[in-house]
């Protein structure tokens, strides 16, 4: 383990690992380095700079406009395309001079010959015709369904209220108008899938030995206990899982489609995050919800806040309790800071808010965190 | 520690799309095209200014992939395939180029363009840059020959030292002294860049004092 801690911006730079992270996000260097700024709150500005650096070197470096890049592909494209042509034509001409030869030689076994490539070209049918069906998510949700052998319950729900459903695991869902779920009527063990086709909530029991997976058409949502929203109505451009408590993974369902981007195709989401998939361009991104709730019970959650000359690191630790979102902040440059002040049931962004303008500081809400850009408040 | 994977994650793709094309699948072709097309333009500024020259060079690199489809070997790395492939063809092209021209030596057609940068490449894409980006820009072009090159290979494709100093055919040591040498120019070179650490502890004793 390097001991990133000890580094400066210098050193992150000429990081290796770093460099990679920031430049290619795979999804295991995100968690490693998000974590890793969790626990060194004092170094995130440190990373974040270095991160903005290598990004912004990055683009200083490009020279080619997209219009260039577009009509450079095109002339490429023309170019193989008539390589192409040229070469057939020379083969077409080859090809010819061979079928005089066979005539004159092979003409007395060409229906065996005739017999033996119509067998290649049936067997070659049906094998491309199951591949083909692979291909395609809605073909393969059902596949899934098949391969399991078992009975199946679909409950769809055509009326205007929501409709309540209690899974074999004891998990409750409710399912909004217009929507689909498919489930089977006892789980294997080791697996809870179940199909979903429009919105619904989820509230999964517990069950560590065996994760619950909701199947969509584009992604895959996999939890072991917790609530969350998930809604992928077939028509709309994007879909988006919303979690209420616990741990959410939510990785693209697409690993049949070989010419997809195997890129940022899996992300954890927390309380109070949501991740959105857009169908367009295949792509997960994580924010929090618009306005971020309360987690626990009520009767905690229903008091207020109230602090008196208090160190801002213990207003954030309180808010990230009260919220379970990550608040990014320095705290030995923020050490100085106190607050009063009586937080109720405000949305979250506007204690923020509120806070930030006591202490002189802002906010922004990264990757489905809050990072406080602040100051020393002596 | 950990071992910083050595293989970018979009590269299990393109060694796909690189098999496909091997097999005359033309899609696969122009996808990978489109792919590392935009590197390998950039990176070609590195040795040459002249953008039509470039523009020409990776057209030819690629027709003659697609020429040599079928005969190509499978590889574990494409980017640094295509990365080394364009930089001999580019030393070559350079090296003829400036046998036709007397007036000209190598030494000018790879450097001479770092100062004046009335050349029309240097405005593409600047309007949608921030002015930061602009200095450092500006900075690594200030830089030597050999350092720009690294600099680009580790800040726009994020290879490592091992990767760099295969392509360019040096030592892993050298990479390194090139990378500390080129962070440390740059630090002096760019406000911006050494602003950071001071600032916060500047902004803390003037908050101190007043």
């Amino acid at each position: 383990m390097q001991d990133y801690a000890r580094y400066d911006i210098k050193d992150f730079l000429a990081d290796e690992a770093f460099c990679s992270w920031v430049l290619h996000q795979k999804p295991a260097d995100n968690a490693f380095w998000e974590n890793w700024i969790r626990n060194n709150p004092d170094r995130a500005g440190i990373v974040t700079a270095a991160k903005d650096l290598i990004s912004e070197i990055h683009h200083a470096q490009n020279y080619l406009s997209e219009d260039e890049l577009q009509h450079e592909l095109q002339r490429l494209s023309a170019a193989r395309k008539s390589a192409t042509e040229e070469l057939e034509y020379a083969e077409s001409l080859d090809n010819r001079s061979e079928q005089n030869w066979f005539a004159k030689n092979w003409m007395p076994r060409f229906s065996l010959t005739l017999g033996v490539l119509t067998c290649f070209v049936v067997l070659f049918y049906f094998y491309t015709n199951s591949n083909l069906k692979t291909g395609q998510s809605e073909i393969s949700q059902k596949s899934l369904k098949d391969e399991k052998n078992e009975n199946w319950i679909e409950a769809t729900n055509n009326k205007a209220t929501t409709k309540y459903i209690t899974l074999p695991d004891g998990s409750s869902v409710r399912l909004s108008p217009e929507s689909k779920l498919s489930y089977p009527a006892t789980f294997v063990q080791h697996e809870r899938e179940v199909l979903l086709n429009g919105e619904a909530f989820f509230n999964v029991t517990k069950n560590p030995e065996s994760p619950f997976k909701v199947y969509t058409s584009d992604v895959v949502t996999t939890v072991l206990g917790t609530s969350f929203t998930v809604k992928a109505f077939d028509g709309d451009k994007d879909v988006r899982v919303v979690v209420k408590t616990g741990r959410v993974t939510v990785a693209a369902n697409a690993p049949q489609n070989k010419t997809q981007e195997p890129e940022k195709n899996e992300l954890v989401l927390l309380p109070n995050q949501q991740v959105v998939y857009h169908r367009d361009d295949q792509k997960m991104k994580r924010s929090l919800i618009e306005n971020p709730v309360q987690v626990g019970p009520a009767d905690i959650t229903s008091q207020n806040l109230v602090f008196e000359d208090a160190p801002v690191a213990k207003v954030f630790e309180s808010l990230q309790k009260r919220y379970e979102v990550q608040i990014i902040y320095d705290a030995d440059l923020m050490a100085g800071c106190e607050l009063t002040a009586e937080l109720g049931q405000e949305p979250l962004f506007e204690k923020l808010s509120m806070i930030c303008k006591a202490i002189q500081a802002r906010y922004e809400v990264i990757d489905g965190q809050i990072v406080i850009h602040g100051s020393s408040c002596r | 520690m950990r071992k910083p994977a050595p293989v970018p994650e979009d590269e299990p793709h393109l060694g796909e799309l690189w098999n496909r094309f091997r097999q005359n699948d033309e899609q696969a072709f122009d996808e990978l095209a489109k792919r590392r097309y935009r590197l390998l333009f950039n990176y070609a500024t590195k040795f040459t200014k002249d953008t039509e020259l470039i523009k020409d060079c990776i057209q030819d690199l690629f027709l003659e992939l697609w020429y040599r489809r079928t005969r190509l070997t499978d590889t574990s790395y494409v980017t640094v395939y295509l990365i080394c492939a364009l930089r001999n063809n580019l030393l070559r092209k350079l090296k003829v180029n400036t046998r036709l021209d007397d007036s000209a030596d190598i030494a000018a057609s790879c450097e001479g363009f770092t100062d004046n940068l009335t050349v029309e490449t240097m405005l593409i894409s600047s309007e949608s840059m921030s002015q930061k980006e602009r200095e450092i820009r500006n900075a690594i072009n200030r830089l030597p020959k050999r350092q720009q090159e690294v600099i680009f290979l580790k800040f726009y494709e994020g290879l490592s030292n091992d990767e760099i100093a295969k392509v360019m055919e040096i030592e892993r040591q050298t990479v390194s002294n090139f990378i500390y040498r080129a962070i440390a120019q740059l630090k002096t070179d760019l406000p911006s860049f050494s602003n950071v650490i001071p600032q916060i502890i500047l902004s803390f004793f003037l908050k101190f004092l007043s």
